[in-house]
């Protein structure tokens, strides 16, 4: 599903983020993206996202090399993608309900259909009750649930969720993970970036460890 | 069978096209909405750039308004050029009447009057304060004929085709024909109108401007909404979309109230323009403008606001795109 070949990143000011990383992750696969900050989880991410391209090396997702995504192409490439981010990046201002339904009037959905899968998508994450409130009144694990049934309500086939749990207490991050879970068992290939360590106990899953730009073997052997 | 076949290949053919326009069409009627409701989110700011286009486009349009006047200003001011036609000395008075009556048949005249040579020495005596001293037995004058153009035969250079047509007439030696000031007001028309050609476009400019200034103004406040749109796949004619309306609502609330500033003017200067048409003699009032007049006002604000606002989030676009979104 996801595949990069050789991929460096190097930013302007000679900062190399990412060099010479290659990894293979399957279709359907639930895969953590470990290593401190600055190891290079997010740039990877946005690597597969398109937010970024690579400097060197070959991105492939879903057999299409990423390179040949021409700019007008880009916004419909995303729209197979679902991104969780650790700030949740909602419209405070508006309610939960508008934050839902973003990626489908994207898409140019009818108002009926959008009813229908963002009662769906809240309906999964156990937010249903709330779509009236504001996005910004809502507490923090209720905030990155809003933003994870933004990522799902387009039925993307990949999610990938830089660090999602950044900002919440232990239980709430277990509930976040059985989220990820859940939409792994029905198929989409999940990728979680995350530092934190104690959430790869919660969950058996293959782990990439990323240290200083590079795939650490060992440390993904250990785990 | 084969039609079948074909039946179901339209159907196949024609059911996503319908769901496209579809999709167009809520794409189109939400950007609408969300345009109007970005105006109404800045009273002040949208306000403010409504006025000053306004301001804009009402000073070219009321000139334009006022030189529409001229036609209607000429026809009232009896100011319909005349013909002298000198006629030749062998000419006698009874051959110049005779001369009158064919020209008063002439579709391109109005009216012929005869000024016989001692009507025109007593003028002349008249005039000079000779009258008694110049003996009339040596009247050098000739007959002449007063002839008054219709004024469908005086555009342009129609006048000068008549003069030499006359002039061409048997018995007839020389054609006056008073051009001067007829030049001279098509002249300063002429410049007037160039004026407001170029004054208009300077201001349409200035207009467009001041509308992509506000835009890109709105596109920064909404900077957060339009990433987040950008990073779930929105194309740059999606996010682009709602700002073009707002455009187009700017411009066409400014349309709207230079109209209204056409019209105040025109009502105020009604009155002293009668008083002054009275003074004339003359029944002349200020003409309103037309519903061309006010279609293409509210058309031009539309499309400088349109314009404006495209190159207001051309920038902005362009700003997102190099950050990666």
């Amino acid at each position: 599903m996801i595949r990069l070949l050789n991929v460096s990143k190097r930013y302007p000011g000679g900062n190399e983020a990412l060099s010479n990383v290659s990894l293979d992750i399957a279709e359907g696969e639930f895969v953590f993206l470990t290593g401190h900050s600055g190891a290079g989880k997010s740039t990877l991410l946005r690597l597969v996202a398109l937010l970024e391209r690579p400097s060197r090396g070959e991105v492939i997702v879903d057999g299409h090399n990423l390179e040949r995504v021409a700019p007008p192409q880009i916004p419909y490439y995303r729209r197979q993608l679902g991104l969780i981010f650790q700030d949740h990046r909602l419209l405070a201002q508006r309610s939960v309900f508008d934050n839902v339904a973003v990626p489908l009037l994207v898409c140019g959905l009818a108002d009926g259909e959008i009813g229908r899968r963002v009662r769906a998508a809240l309906d999964k994450v156990g937010l249903l009750h709330r779509e009236q409130a504001r996005a910004g009144t809502l507490s923090s694990g209720e905030q990155q649930r809003v933003g994870i049934a933004r990522a799902v309500v387009n039925r993307p086939r990949m999610l990938l969720a830089d660090e999602p749990t950044g900002n919440l207490d232990p239980s709430l991050s277990r509930e976040v993970l059985a989220l990820f879970r859940q939409f792994n068992q029905v198929g989409v290939t999940v990728v979680v970036a995350t530092h934190d360590t104690t959430l790869l106990e919660a969950l058996p899953a293959r782990v990439i460890a990323l240290s200083h730009g590079r795939v650490d073997s060992a440390a993904q052997n250990a785990a | 069978m084969r039609r079948a076949a074909t039946a179901r290949r339209e159907q196949a053919a024609g059911a996503p096209s319908r769901r496209a326009a579809g999709a167009w069409w809520t794409g189109h009627r939400r950007a609408a909405r969300w345009g109007l409701a970005q105006c109404r989110e800045n009273p002040l700011a949208s306000g403010l750039a409504v006025a000053v286009m306004a301001v804009a486009l009402a000073l070219p349009a009321l000139l334009a308004a006022l030189l529409a006047q001229r036609d209607a200003l000429l026809a009232d001011w009896h100011v319909e050029p005349t013909l002298t036609l000198f006629l030749a000395p062998g000419i006698n008075h009874a051959a110049a009447a005779g001369l009158a009556g064919e020209l008063a048949a002439d579709d391109a005249l109005a009216g012929v009057d005869v000024v016989s040579a001692e009507q025109a020495f007593a003028e002349l005596a008249g005039a000079a304060g000779l009258a008694g001293e110049l003996d009339a037995a040596s009247n050098p004058l000739p007959h002449l004929l007063v002839v008054r153009p219709r004024a469908s035969a005086w555009r342009g250079d129609e006048g000068r085709a008549l003069a030499r047509r006359l002039g061409a007439l048997e018995g007839v030696e020389d054609v006056l024909l008073d051009l001067a000031w007829l030049d001279r007001l098509a002249a300063i028309v002429r410049l007037g109108e160039r004026g407001v050609l170029v004054l208009t476009f300077v201001l349409v400019a200035g207009t467009v401007l001041v509308t992509a200034n506000t835009i890109r103004v709105l596109v920064h406040q909404h900077g957060t909404e339009i990433d987040l749109y950008k990073l779930v796949g929105a194309t740059d004619a999606f996010v682009r979309r709602p700002f073009l309306y707002s455009g187009a609502i700017y411009g066409l609330a400014a349309g709207v109230a230079a109209v209204l500033v056409v019209e105040g003017v025109l009502l105020a200067l009604a009155d002293p323009v009668a008083a002054v048409a009275r003074a004339y003699a003359s029944d002349y009032a200020l003409a309103h403008p037309g519903a061309v007049f006010v279609l293409s006002l509210l058309g031009l604000g539309m499309v400088t606001g349109w314009c404006g606002a495209w190159l207001g989030t051309s920038h902005s676009l362009r700003r997102l795109a190099n950050r990666g979104h």
